[in-house]
């Protein structure tokens, strides 16, 4: 099968996905007991009142029938509005994704451009010292929760020390440079705007670096195993008699053969990260989906609950099909079928 | 390959040269950055109202009066009048005023349109007016008349809420959904500032209007603000303290101390009208029994509650804090007295379940919320002591709002936080204890007394000060006697300024924010 194939027929399995995730999420945000739309009314909201919002908003139809026109909107990108603050979600998403998806990449590039040297020295010095000191690192950071470290880091680097802005992605008194990706860093590249690259750079990398530490533990330990995996493997016992120097086997045959495992990884982390980014978001004030989802659920509004949901589906898929197409760049054995 | 490579290295030089070499380019001005708890979702004065949505709209809008510290104080208005049995008032405007977008006058026309497009949303700020207000209309260019369906003395308080909008402008932006897509991100005011960047979900920048016809400060005032919305109590102290805001709301009580000792900041907290009560439902169960009710009340230790809760609390000595006028000083309140509490509930119907050791109640509080569930805590110790079991109960705001629809759903006991839309005792009481109000979290004690629904109804439309406190002060005797709550404490509004800034004075009934207008900075950060 060509590649080609392979991924429309690929694009076309998130369907069946979606319409599952809807199904679940749709089904518990309802059953679950409260009064969203009493809240949406306000304290002081008459029985009537109430009523009509209810009505406004379609919510006094039976749950199949909400259903329905939730999904028959979504067809059309309409993800329905949110009880609470009236505004589109669909505009919302747009607004939030584009911070969310800035601070998770970083954080990924952070973790992989940590974790894999890691884990490739932790594998060639196994049982030594670099080894030991890398494992213990990694467990130190998987082992504390995002939002303490985030805290930490920000009184530290943020407050003492002086080296980071303690919240925000832009500095609040300048403007940022025009939308285009929504991603600051890569706005104002485009725009060849290096002063507000350098700020958004510095409001990036503190929330960017405390993000990613749970994301370096595990690939730093997926890489570890792989390559030892990939070291005690025959060929390398043969590439060794036949002359090959050891760095040339090892970043060109071992780490390639090991890599798969780590793709695999950060693909699943990146997952993580942008369900992750919750915690580090509110804490650094990152204008992202995480904090939209927090204030979202506290109040129990529905629609951006859903549209939120449907976005990490569509995301988190996407982001398996890549690596899925990377196996095979990777490693052209893997055929696609 | 090498030229590439030094090429690649080139960039990325000049790229972290110029990015370590800028500095910081401030905007002109007094800017001043404050880091609200809060975000600013809907700023259509019909639709919105929370802390921070009024903090915008009394920004953006001019409104009738105005709350400046305890007061209130009329604002568009230059005189009004009102008729003898105080149903009619009629109010002269200022002439000076115009709108902010289109520089037209602010008439009589607008206070009218405002106020129907209002009723006809029906939305949160409008039950103040719903059933009260039978017609407003114009009288000349500058002359407003209110007609009321009946005597309601504290009419003049709720108008702090009607906010003055632009109808050229609502028109012009009807949709069909009378304006509301529009104003809802778009101020049509003519308050002291206008909209700056709107940064939705991130920051509101407010600019202060040069030639504003109102009041504003003096020397050294803002010429702008922009609210930042910090939703972590450590981010907003870390922001205030590393100086990237000047002003910071709702400060936990854990990070007061740490404000205070550093040089340069310091911490406002003064008592609001933040008043927490826990209701007790009066028509079911055990607590439908006024001494199971009082021996509940009498089982609360309220002198320890200062020091083991996260903020400055005034504890209640009454059904009332102390600075709503009309307060009644001395009356038998419960208080903390096992032995009191043994008596009653020997007298009360429960006594069988209560000496088997089988009266349990529900104590329903908001899910991790220490200000609500330390005090359940301590209630639940000292009933244990006297034989009564306490059940914690945790929820989430929204379900803690539909278990108060219905008596059925309504909890034993449930935390709840009051604010009385205006400093008069009616926007206490009514909503609390009259029985037209059940449905509502302020009413989840389903209190029903005939005499009392009849007081605040008669005190709603009594012009006379001292028969109308006469009245309330009946109404606290009863509800002292009835006890359908314990009446806990009022909580400080506690606000975190650099030291630079200056104009601030504390409105009970904006006991979480500033007043923008007001504030003036001076070398600042």
């Amino acid at each position: 099968m060509s590649i080609q194939v392979y991924l429309v027929r690929r694009l076309f399995l998130i369907i069946p996905i979606l319409i599952g995730l809807s199904l679940i999420t749709f089904t518990i945000s309802r059953i679950v007991p409260g009064d969203p739309v009493g809240l949406a009314a306000g304290p002081q909201a008459t029985p009537e009142i109430r009523e009509r919002l209810a009505a406004e908003l379609g919510m006094d139809k039976s749950l199949p029938e909400q259903y329905i026109n939730y999904m028959a909107g979504l067809l059309r990108g309409d993800f329905g509005e949110s009880l609470y603050t009236r505004r589109q979600v669909a505009d919302d998403l747009r607004t939030f994704i584009p911070a969310t998806l800035e601070l998770t990449l970083a954080a990924i590039i952070f973790a992989s451009a940590i974790g894999i040297p890691m884990g490739i020295i932790s594998a060639l010095y196994q049982n030594k010292l670099p080894d030991h000191s890398a494992r213990i690192l990694s467990l130190f950071f998987v082992s504390f929760p995002a939002f303490w470290l985030a805290m930490i880091f920000q009184t530290q680097f943020g407050v003492n020390w002086d080296l980071a802005p303690v919240s925000g992605r832009f500095p609040r008194l300048d403007i940022p440079p025009n939308q285009i990706t929504g991603l600051l860093t890569v706005d104002s590249l485009l725009a060849l705007d290096f002063a507000s690259f350098g700020r958004a750079l510095e409001h990036l990398w503190l929330p960017a670096l405390v993000l990613s530490f749970g994301a370096l533990a595990s690939i730093t330990r997926i890489t570890r195993a792989s390559m030892l995996e990939a070291l005690n493997n025959d060929s390398v016992k043969t590439e060794r008699a036949i002359g090959i120097p050891w760095r040339v086997i090892v970043l060109k045959y071992v780490l390639r053969n090991a890599f798969i495992a780590t793709l695999t990884i950060i693909s699943l982390e990146f997952g993580w990260l942008m369900a992750g980014a919750v915690l580090v978001e509110s804490i650094f004030d990152w204008p992202g989906l995480g904090l939209y989802l927090v204030e979202s659920s506290l109040r129990l509004d529905f629609q951006p609950i859903m549209g939120i949901t449907m976005m990490y589906g569509i995301i988190f898929s996407l982001v398996n099909i890549l690596t899925d197409v990377a196996y095979g760049i990777i490693d052209p054995r893997i055929r696609y079928g | 390959m090498f030229v590439a490579r030094r090429s690649w290295l080139l960039v990325l030089s000049l790229v972290l040269t110029l990015s370590l070499s800028i500095t910081l380019t401030a905007q002109d001005g007094n800017i001043l950055l404050y880091g609200g708890n809060q975000d600013i979702d809907n700023i259509d004065p019909a639709i919105g109202e929370n802390y921070s949505i009024n903090a915008a709209l009394r920004s953006l809008y001019d409104a009738l009066f105005i709350a400046r510290g305890n007061e209130i104080v009329p604002n568009l208005v230059e005189s009004y009048e009102i008729n003898d049995d105080a149903t009619v008032f009629t109010f002269k405007l200022v002439e000076t005023a115009t709108f902010n977008d289109d520089g037209s006058p602010v008439n009589a026309e607008a206070v009218a349109y405002s106020f129907n497009r209002a009723m006809e949303l029906q939305g949160p700020p409008t039950y103040r007016w719903e059933g009260i207000v039978d017609s407003v209309a114009v009288v000349d260019e500058y002359t407003v008349e209110f007609t009321l369906t009946q005597s309601f003395a504290p009419f003049i308080g709720t108008l702090t809420q009607l906010y003055v909008i632009n109808p050229a402008t609502v028109e012009a932006n009807l949709g069909d959904d009378f304006g509301q897509t529009y104003l809802k991100e778009n101020a049509a005011g003519s308050g002291p500032f206008v909209q700056g960047r709107w940064e939705i979900g991130n920051l509101y920048e407010f600019t202060a209007v040069g030639d504003y016809w109102g009041q504003r400060a003096g020397d050294n005032r803002i010429d702008g603000f922009i609210w930042i919305i910090q939703r972590e109590g450590s981010t907003q102290v870390n922001s205030l303290l590393s100086g990237e805001t000047h002003v910071a709301d709702t400060i936990d009580f854990s990070d007061i101390d740490r404000i205070n000792e550093t040089d340069g900041f310091h911490v406002e907290q003064h008592p609001g009208y933040l008043i927490d009560t826990l209701k007790f439902n009066n028509q079911q169960g055990p607590m439908s029994d006024v001494n199971v009710r009082k021996a509940v009340a009498s089982a609360m230790d309220y002198a320890s509650l200062p020091q083991v809760l996260d903020n400055m609390i005034w504890v209640l000595e009454g059904p009332q804090p102390d600075n709503i006028p009309g307060f009644i000083a001395g009356l038998p309140i419960p208080t903390f007295d096992l032995d009191a509490a043994r008596e009653y509930l020997a007298a009360s119907d429960y006594a069988d379940e209560w000496e088997a050791g089988t009266l349990a109640l529900d104590y329903v509080y908001v899910t991790d919320f220490a200000m609500e569930e330390i005090p359940g805590l301590i209630l639940q110790a000292n009933l244990a002591e006297i034989g009564v079991t306490l059940n914690m109960t945790p929820m989430l705001w929204p379900d803690m709002v539909a278990s108060c629809n219905t008596v059925e759903t309504g909890p034993d006991i449930i935390n709840i936080y009051t604010v009385p839309a205006y400093a008069d005792q009616d926007a206490h009481y009514y909503n609390q204890y009259h029985s037209s109000s059940w449905g509502s979290f302020n009413s989840c004690n389903f209190y029903s007394n005939a005499r009392v629904d009849e007081l605040l109804d008669a005190a709603r439309s009594e012009g006379d000060a001292a028969a109308r406190e006469a009245m309330y002060a009946e109404v606290q005797e009863i509800l002292v006697e009835d006890t359908p709550a314990a009446w806990m404490y009022n909580e400080a509004g506690t606000i975190a300024f650099n030291d630079c800034v200056g104009g601030f004075t504390f409105s009970p009934m904006y006991p979480l924010t500033v007043l923008f207008q007001d504030l003036t900075m001076e070398s600042c950060p």
